[in-house]
């Protein structure tokens, strides 16, 4: 059978490789988690011209 | 495609991921980590941790990124220097194609991030560094100017400049200074590998200053840009990021520096090939825990300030 089939010398040789990109993937997916939690929870009073919503909220018309 | 194609016995090396590594010089990588986290910690404003590693990394994975492009540019004379002839292109380990490939996706990436995670100065400022390190640096002066590593130099200076634009937002007379510490000090710290480096850098055809200018001139600098530094490094004592921790190291740093270059000054060939160049050596050496003692002094100050337990009445003129 030709191709690559999944138990491939070539499987077993970029293995290592292979494991250290997935952890470093891992790793930025984790990080870019993270600063979006921080980031969320800062106080959101930067821009003057974005609506206040906090100001608005339970009013109903 | 058969199996054939991926026979054992006909293969070629396969980079693995150390060789990857360390196309992004870790051990410049390190240094750049190190000062980029004193200029975000003797800032005034205080960095969230996650923002914090998050923008460190981004400066890290900059500066690995304009050391792979570097080395994609440079692999020619790369491979004629003893010093660097085990670097992964030059090796074989890495292709050339390669790392450009990776060094401008991870360029990109990490100014990209790095305006997102802090600001868009900071961003803007790790941009012209890789711009500097590889354009201006490695394509333009390396191999046109013996002056190379005096304007060169600014590349490896900006990261404390990021980490303070990280925390403020902004330029200030501290993050100035630091940039200015690590500016003038590697134009000495260089020569004096490149004067018992001197067969290397005349092999690549590299115009440095002793295979140009002659070893005589070469000291004569040495002496004048570490005479330079001394007002430099002693500065920030004097701002908001220094006091009096860091005046004591500052002053007793650039006294042995000085007595360094001094005695680098006095020599001449003969006598530093007699003891193979000794003195040349131990200063290069010395120069390197120079610039990180006076990094750590500026990050005691912040940790001091941070409990209050700072000089009170120290003179501050900026």
């Amino acid at each position: 059978m030709s191709g690559i089939h999944p138990e491939h010398e070539l499987h077993t040789r970029r293995r290592g490789r292979n494991m250290w990109l997935g952890l470093v993937l891992g790793a930025f997916v984790t990080l870019i988690f993270a600063v979006t939690m921080v980031k969320l929870s800062e106080p959101q009073n930067e821009n003057p011209r974005a609506p206040n919503y906090s100001a608005t909220a339970g009013v109903s018309e | 495609m058969t199996d054939a194609t991926f026979s054992s016995t006909e293969r070629e090396y396969e980079a693995q991921f150390d060789d990857y590594v360390e196309l992004l010089k870790p051990r410049v990588m390190r240094l750049v980590i190190f000062t980029a986290l004193v200029g975000m910690v003797a800032a005034p404003v205080a960095v969230h941790p996650v923002i914090a590693l998050a923008t460190i990394l981004c400066i890290a994975v900059g500066a690995g990124a304009s050391g792979a492009l570097n080395m994609w540019w440079d692999s020619d004379i790369d491979a004629v220097m003893k010093r660097t002839v085990n670097r992964p292109v030059p090796s074989g380990r890495v292709k050339r194609a390669e790392a450009l490939a990776i060094g401008l996706t991870l360029s990109f990436m990490a100014v990209i991030m790095l305006g997102l995670f802090g600001n868009e100065l900071a961003a803007g400022l790790l941009a012209f560094t890789i711009f500097f390190y590889v354009v201006i640096y490695s394509m333009w002066l390396k191999r046109s100017t013996p002056q190379n590593i005096v304007i060169g130099g600014a590349a490896g200076a900006f990261p404390p400049m990021i980490g303070w634009a990280v925390a403020t937002g902004g330029i200030s007379i501290e993050s100035v200074l630091m940039f200015a510490l690590i500016f003038v000090w590697t134009p000495p710290h260089f020569w004096a590998l490149a004067l018992f480096r001197n067969d290397d850098y005349t092999a690549a055809g590299v115009p440095m200053l002793p295979v140009t200018k002659g070893t005589r001139v070469t000291r004569n600098h040495i002496l004048a840009y570490t005479l330079l530094l001394v007002p430099i490094a002693i500065a920030p004592a004097f701002t908001q990021i220094g006091g009096v921790v860091y005046f004591t190291v500052a002053v007793v740093l650039n006294a042995v520096f000085v007595y360094g270059a001094l005695c680098i000054w006095r020599r001449d060939d003969a006598a530093a090939g007699a003891d193979s160049y000794r003195a040349e050596k131990r200063f290069f050496g010395f120069s390197i825990l120079y610039l990180f003692v006076h990094f750590v002094a500026i990050m005691l100050e912040a940790v001091l300030r941070a409990f209050d337990l700072g000089v009170t009445n120290w003179p501050v003129w900026y």
